[in-house]
């Protein structure tokens, strides 16, 4: 699958899935019942979508013969790394 | 947290979502103050839950865009490069510099900006008219395949671009990377302006790339916040909510506008972010 087609539906995905338990969550909020499990997971999940779409054009640009764009893509995907570590042991 | 104060926040989101996704910047400037100023939120906890936003409004805009053929995700991730770099500098700069020359620095640069966007609106338009923006490129462009097209839905015409200079595109990246680490800023500003002025990128592929760049670099700032518990599930949902509904509005609008008038509401935009930069930046000299 070509990676902008792959970036589409991993970033399509992720947006509804988090819209939907962050909508649950505060749903569940106004019922005084539970909802933290549900809002958390919904931020999980929205935070974590753009990581998931970065990393998944690194195959597909490798299956699609695109190697030097592969390395791109897995440089930024080292440098969020980075960035995330760098920022924890701060 | 009532009702009334989830409306407000909803449609605060919802403007700032849309905004966000008509000039591919971020929306933080709409979700910060309303948060402050009409929800008595402390500055921190209105930081944390904007920047959850800022991730949701660029989710929302890029996945919209990216199905309408706009945003360039080999260029977005070339350029990421190096803002990610950029930001990650700025961060560890930030004790050593003095904020209030950068700010004064950073109104000029935008003010700059602003006025070749409005001068350059006209151009904008005729060479969509014209059959693109189909240069020669570079070695790096080629190299990379960082060609593109997109159908211009307000012009009905099918736009071709090669994008050029890309060594200095990389290098001014870096630069706006540097000033979003170093003043707290989001990048889409600088970015979009960057692609559209020095890189031939026409304005909506720049918005539209833009809007998919801000999500990586906020993702992984807004991640840093979540882990250490400063992001309140309680505000950031009905943001998060209203961002989604806004972006994906602002994303359908965004291609049916003339490029020429998008330019020069951009512009219009850099002009109020100048002065906001501006007013930073003397408030904190007459302060020092």
């Amino acid at each position: 699958m070509k990676a902008d087609r792959l970036c589409y539906l991993i970033l399509t995905l992720g947006m509804i899935s988090s819209a939907s338990l962050l909508a649950m969550g505060l749903a569940l909020y106004f019922l005084g019942l539970p909802y933290r499990w549900a809002m958390l997971s919904g931020i999980t999940l929205l935070l974590f979508t753009p990581m998931a779409a970065v990393s998944s054009t690194i195959p597909s640009f490798f299956r699609g013969g695109e190697r030097p764009n592969a390395f791109v893509s897995l440089i930024v995907v080292l440098f969020m790394l980075f960035a995330l570590l760098l920022a924890f042991f701060r | 947290m009532d009702l009334a104060q989830m409306a407000l926040m909803l449609l605060s989101s919802i403007l700032a979502g849309f905004v966000g996704a008509l000039f591919g910047i971020g929306g933080g400037v709409i979700i910060v103050p309303t948060l402050t100023a009409f929800l008595g939120l402390g500055i921190k906890d209105a930081i944390a839950t904007s920047i959850v936003g800022v991730v949701a409004t660029s989710i929302a805009g890029a996945s919209r865009y990216l199905k309408q053929g706009i945003t360039n995700v080999k260029l977005a991730l070339f350029l990421e490069m190096s803002a990610t770099l950029g930001a990650m500098s700025g961060a560890m700069l930030e004790m050593v510099s003095p904020s209030s020359i950068l700010f004064m620095i950073l109104a000029a640069l935008l003010l700059f900006m602003a006025l070749n966007q409005a001068k350059t609106f006209r151009k904008e338009e005729e060479r969509i008219k014209a059959g693109g923006f189909k240069g020669k490129g570079d070695r790096l462009s080629k190299g990379l395949k960082l060609s593109g097209s997109y159908n211009d839905a307000a012009d009905r015409v099918r736009v071709e671009y090669t994008p050029t200079r890309s060594k200095l595109g990389i290098a001014m990246s870096y630069f706006a990377g540097l000033f979003s680490g170093l003043l707290g800023i989001g990048g889409g500003v600088l970015k979009v302006p960057i692609m559209n002025q020095f890189m031939d990128v026409p304005m909506k592929v720049s918005v539209g790339t833009s809007k998919f760049m801000i999500g990586i670099t906020a993702s992984t700032a807004a991640l840093v916040y979540f882990s250490f518990g400063l992001v309140k599930p309680e505000l950031a949902s009905p943001v998060v909510l209203g961002v989604v509904m806004g972006a994906t509005l602002g994303a359908m609008v965004m291609n049916r506008i003339k490029a020429g008038y998008l330019k020069l509401a951009f512009a219009s935009l850099l002009v109020y972010f100048s002065y906001l930069m501006a007013t930073k930046g003397l408030s904190l000299m007459v302060g020092a």
